[in-house]
């Protein structure tokens, strides 16, 4: 990696040297740039909603002809870092309590988001993201689009900036907006919604009682068990304990975020070298050099430029196949009980669960 | 000319022969593959068989050199008999051989892996080149990708493996995957080409199976450790 990095200096200096020799705007073509800051809060909004978000899908994959510009290499690790990206933003805006990226639909979280990566290159990184809550109401659904023009891509690799911040704060912002409207009686309505589903889910006979669906197809609260409901209790015990697991799957995401930021920066920066210089061959017809057509060193410079690129996607392809290769068997404890769980965080993910269920099904039965 | 020299020609030509059904640089991306042909292993570089960048260089050079010659003398006939004026000079000849030698070194360069370790199934392949980028190909999904780099596709002709670029100033790298009748010898033709020299550069390397782990470096990628290599088998 070093090497490369060495290798590509020289390219990136040469590049950049064309492009301070053409004069003229950078020539990637985009919106103007926008700068969206992140509301923040110093202190959580009370009631404090939890908020789940999914890893992302790639759309891109199922719809590749409305998308050439794809990386099936990259957006293995995509999927796993960008929702990281977005934990990250909503953690330092100060509206929820926990924030977690999780591999499975979350029935314990009062809001749920997920998102299909529809572009993301860089230079564009568009997302069609939906967040809900538990009672069904959809709090965002709409397609996000931010350009990399307006973040340097030179920045300091020792600070790594994300160059689609904007686009996390403006999900961040919006998902605040909708919270912000909300009544304190609808969000704690949404707090003991979360609850019962979740006591539902572990016993429908008991809880099916307490929730009705509207017509509108959201759900309703028709009731809540009583304060001192054992099987009440006995639920919120062991939604406790999912809490516990999720958080320790949620600490393997931030991992994987932390040892791909870098590689991923790297990855980003060369290809946005790459589209700029392509896309001003488009315009102009040529690159500008002082290189004769046709000569070695101009065919070595194409394909250098190809071959370090592609290299750094292998690295990500290697990155994201060792997340899952490298994801630690889960050893925590449950009633007195060691427990451990190997295999992908989904299918552990699913194990635990249904664990669950079944000590509480066990303990109804006794 | 050493006898192994020959030899290899000869197994080259073989494969360039069966490599050579379609000869164009365009890959036919046939719906399914009538054949599937398993590719997967370890493989590493059979230097007898292989050809040799430098001769292929060399010959292709006297080639080019001979076209220019006898080009040179048509011309100066011309000039002789007034066909044309004697102050046009030409300088293709120069920049054709120039050209050669420039597609011949990048070849040269691209083909320098001595290991290959493809993994294969029905939905993808992976060719992963020792020290080089790796050439994958999805099966299932589009197997062109307009993308930053250039155009790139991939598929079946037949039961040979095809990768393609088309990178920018007409630069285009082919690869062709052909496997021998025995399955014990894989070559990889690969031709590059560019828009601005006529001449295009054909490399054959042939490869051979091997076990990996026997007495050779045995690498492993972390995400704590990057590519750690230990030596020894895994025993």
């Amino acid at each position: 990696m070093l090497l490369r990095r060495t290798r590509l200096t020289g390219l990136l200096c040469l590049s950049l040297l064309v492009l301070i020799s053409c004069a003229g705007t950078p020539q990637v073509l985009a919106p103007e740039p926008k700068n969206i800051a992140l509301i923040k809060e110093d202190i959580v909004s009370e009631p404090a909603l939890n908020v789940s978000i999914l890893t992302f899908n790639d759309k891109s994959r199922q719809n590749v002809n409305a998308n050439k510009k794809v990386f099936p290499q990259v957006r293995a690790a995509e999927g796993e870092y960008l929702p990281f990206v977005l934990r990250e933003a909503l953690v330092e805006s100060g509206h929820w309590g926990a924030v977690r990226v999780v591999p499975d639909l979350d029935p314990t979280a009062e809001i749920l988001i997920s998102a299909e990566i529809l572009v993301s290159n860089a230079i564009e990184l568009k997302l069609d993201v939906r967040a809900w809550d538990s009672t069904g109401q959809i709090w965002i659904d709409r397609t996000y689009e931010d350009w990399a023009i307006d973040h340097s891509y030179r920045y300091d690799m020792k600070n790594l900036v994300e160059p689609f911040q904007d686009l996390f704060n403006k999900i961040a912002n919006d998902l605040y907006m909708v919270r912000r409207v909300k009544t304190e009686k609808s969000l704690s309505n949404m707090l003991d919604t979360s609850m019962l589903r979740y006591a539902m889910a572990l016993s429908p006979k008991a809880f099916s009682e307490y929730l009705e669906i509207g017509d509108d197809g959201l759900i309703i609260l028709a009731g809540l068990p009583a304060r001192d409901d054992v099987m009440y209790e006995r639920a919120s015990k062991i939604r406790e304990a999912e809490y516990e697991f999720i958080d320790i799957v949620d600490e393997q995401y931030e991992n994987f975020y932390k040892k791909m930021q870098l590689t991923y920066a790297y990855w980003r920066q060369y290809s946005y070298e790459l589209i700029e210089y392509n896309e001003r061959i488009e315009q102009s017809g040529s690159t500008g050099r002082k290189k004769r057509q046709g000569s070695w060193e101009e065919l070595d410079d194409i394909y250098k430029a190809y071959q370090e690129s592609k290299m750094n996607e292998d690295e990500l392809r290697e990155l994201a196949a060792s997340f899952d290769a490298e994801i630690t068997p889960t050893v925590t404890e449950l009633e007195g009980t060691v427990i451990k769980l190997t295999g992908s965080l989904k299918s552990q993910y699913e194990e635990w669960r249904a664990l669950l269920q079944k000590i509480y099904a066990q303990e109804r039965g006794s | 000319m050493p006898a192994g020299f020959l030899l290899g020609l000869l197994v080259a030509l073989g494969f360039l022969l069966s490599a050579c059904v379609s000869r164009s640089n365009q890959v036919v991306l046939a719906p399914e593959s009538p054949k599937v042909v398993d590719y997967s292993g370890s493989w590493e570089i059979d230097y007898e068989l292989s050809e040799d960048p430098n001769d292929k260089l060399r010959y292709l050079y006297e080639v080019t050199r001979s076209q220019y010659q006898q080009q040179e003398a048509a011309r100066r006939d011309m000039i002789k008999s007034g066909r044309i004026p004697s102050e046009m000079v030409s300088s293709a000849g120069i920049n054709a051989l120039q050209g050669v030698i420039g597609l011949g070194r990048l070849t040269e360069k691209i083909t320098r892996s001595t290991v290959l370790t493809i993994s294969q199934s029905a939905e993808d392949v992976l060719v992963q080149r020792q020290g080089d980028f790796a050439l994958s190909c999805d099966f299932l999904g589009d197997r062109t990708n307009e993308n930053v780099l250039g155009h790139e596709s991939c598929g079946w002709d037949g039961d040979q493996l095809i990768f393609n670029v088309s990178l920018p100033e007409g630069l285009n790298v082919n690869h062709r995957l052909a496997l021998s009748d025995n399955g014990r010898r894989l070559n990889v033709a690969t031709t590059v080409s560019s828009s601005e020299i006529r001449q295009i550069f054909t490399l054959n390397r042939v490869y051979m199976p091997f076990e990996p782990g026997k007495g050779m470096y045995k690498c492993e990628y972390t995400l704590a450790k990057k590519t750690t290599c230990t030596l020894g088998t895994e025993e």
